[in-house]
């Protein structure tokens, strides 16, 4: 069986962004990935899990799915953790200043909405594909 | 935009129609086409003619109202000359069908398209299809890759005149830095493309070829790119994507300072991609993230120089029309 890769991880996250909506704290599900890859290491035994649970849901309630996908995968090293979180971050904030284009009348009217919204998630996966190669 | 009458008052026309700055663009490429059909044969030829065909084609099906000015043939040569020479001839047709469907109807048409159709094919195909364009001599995780940077792996340092002749090339559209140039150099002096944009970004790609450290890939495998600015810009597609890539008006943000700041980012991506990464080549990308990136670097140069008092968003305006009536590729 294949595990999640950050990668796709960050991307899965990035589309369930755009179906959440946003409280105050939720840039703070950057650090996710980083929390997620101590507590791998810290000898939690099975405290380990709920530690976990208690970081995805701790910083935005309404942001848990968004966050329990950036912490599934196994991060190999505390870079891939930063990679993963300000990729995650850095989109984001990309596709929300792309809105205004996105939404606007030039898209054709089938694909207004979420199937452009995906296309562009979709598109953004492969620009920011190198970078998990850092 | 129409002789004649206007909403917002009389409009002096520029003369600048689309299907005329198309028209400056093949004449533009046609060296290349020339080019990579002189050093690859008919395979550069056939990729051509599929490219182009399909892009018609598909366009004709979008969009039959405009099908004729000339933007689909732009996008089909522009598609070939980002396809390794060995690449079958399926996979030009798909670059194309993407480049057009995808990258200019679906994300906004003509004159409004997000990003550039071209690299956009591009990017996909090599996610999709991977040992199409990679060499055997590169991998990344088990995947084979790409392009005359990654050729160069092992190899001793070539000279500049290899360079600019393209004797190590494997895409069409650097078969021939020589002939890049010229093709770009008749865009600038056809007014077509604004020239501080190949400037800036060639004059950064130089810049960060000399300043960043390079990574353990390069000092493994070809330590002669490393410091080594003229190899970074005859290589690969760096010449290309300066002249026909980033110079597309409808993908590129609307202030000079703001296009300048777009050239820098697509320099230190597509470094960062060469040195840092497995990837050869990260032109391509580097294209695709500037274009991502153009309605922030907007907003920042255009509502930062006139306040942040009315309004955060951009108006949703023609970008074809702001830019002059240049059409761009998509």
């Amino acid at each position: 069986m294949t595990t999640l890769s950050p990668h796709d991880a960050v991307f899965l996250a990035l589309a369930a962004t755009l179906f959440v909506e946003r409280a105050a704290r939720w840039p703070w599900v950057t650090v996710v990935p980083l929390v997620a890859w101590l507590v791998a290491l810290a000898p939690l035994g099975g405290f380990g899990l709920s530690t976990l649970a208690l970081v995805v849901c701790l910083p935005s309630p309404r942001f848990a799915p968004v966050a329990f996908l950036l912490a599934l995968p196994e991060y190999a090293s505390v870079m891939d953790a930063l990679v993963a979180g300000t990729t995650w971050l850095g989109a984001t904030s990309l596709l929300d200043t792309l809105e205004s284009r996105l939404s606007a009348s030039t898209v054709p009217e089938r694909l207004r909405g979420a199937p452009v919204r995906l296309l562009t998630v979709g598109v953004l996966y492969y620009v920011f594909q190198p970078v998990f190669y850092l | 935009m129409t002789r004649g009458r206007s909403g917002a008052g009389p409009v002096i026309h520029s003369g600048r129609t689309t299907p005329r700055l198309m028209a400056h663009a093949v004449a533009a490429l046609a060296p290349i086409a020339l080019a990579s059909t002189w050093r690859f044969g008919t395979a550069a030829s056939v990729l051509f003619g599929v490219a182009i065909a399909t892009a018609m084609l598909c366009d004709a099906v979008c969009d039959r109202r405009n099908a004729n000015d000339g933007s689909a043939v732009v996008i089909g040569m522009i598609v070939a000359c980002l396809m390794p020479a060995t690449a079958p001839w399926w996979l030009a047709a798909a670059g194309s069908a993407i480049a057009v469907l995808l990258g200019k109807h679906a994300l906004g048409g003509l004159g409004r398209n997000l990003f550039n159709p071209a690299a956009l094919a591009r990017v996909l195909l090599m996610g999709l299809a991977p040992a199409a364009f990679f060499s055997p001599l590169w991998t990344i995780d088990g995947r084979t890759a790409a392009t005359p940077l990654a050729k160069e792996l092992g190899a001793s340092p070539v000279t500049v005149v290899d360079l600019l002749l393209g004797l190590d090339s494997v895409t069409l559209g650097d078969a021939m830095p020589v002939a890049v140039l010229v093709g770009g150099l008749v865009l600038i002096a056809l007014r077509t493309i604004d020239w501080q944009v190949p400037l800036c970004y060639l004059g950064a790609i130089s810049l960060l070829a000399l300043v960043l450290p390079p990574g353990e890939r390069i000092v493994g495998h070809a330590p002669w790119l490393a410091g080594n600015p003229m190899a970074h810009l005859l290589n690969g597609s760096t010449l290309f994507c300066a002249f026909f890539m980033l110079t597309d008006p409808v993908t590129a943000p609307f202030t000079r300072p703001g296009r300048l700041v777009f050239c820098t980012l697509a320099a230190a991506y597509t470094m960062v991609v060469r040195y840092y990464t497995p990837y050869p080549d990260g032109v391509a990308f580097a294209v695709l993230l500037a274009n991502a990136s153009v309605p922030f670097i907007d907003r920042k140069m255009i509502w930062g120089s006139v306040g942040r008092g009315a309004s955060d968003e951009l108006p949703a305006v023609d970008r074809q029309y702001l830019a002059g009536d240049e059409g761009g590729q998509g």
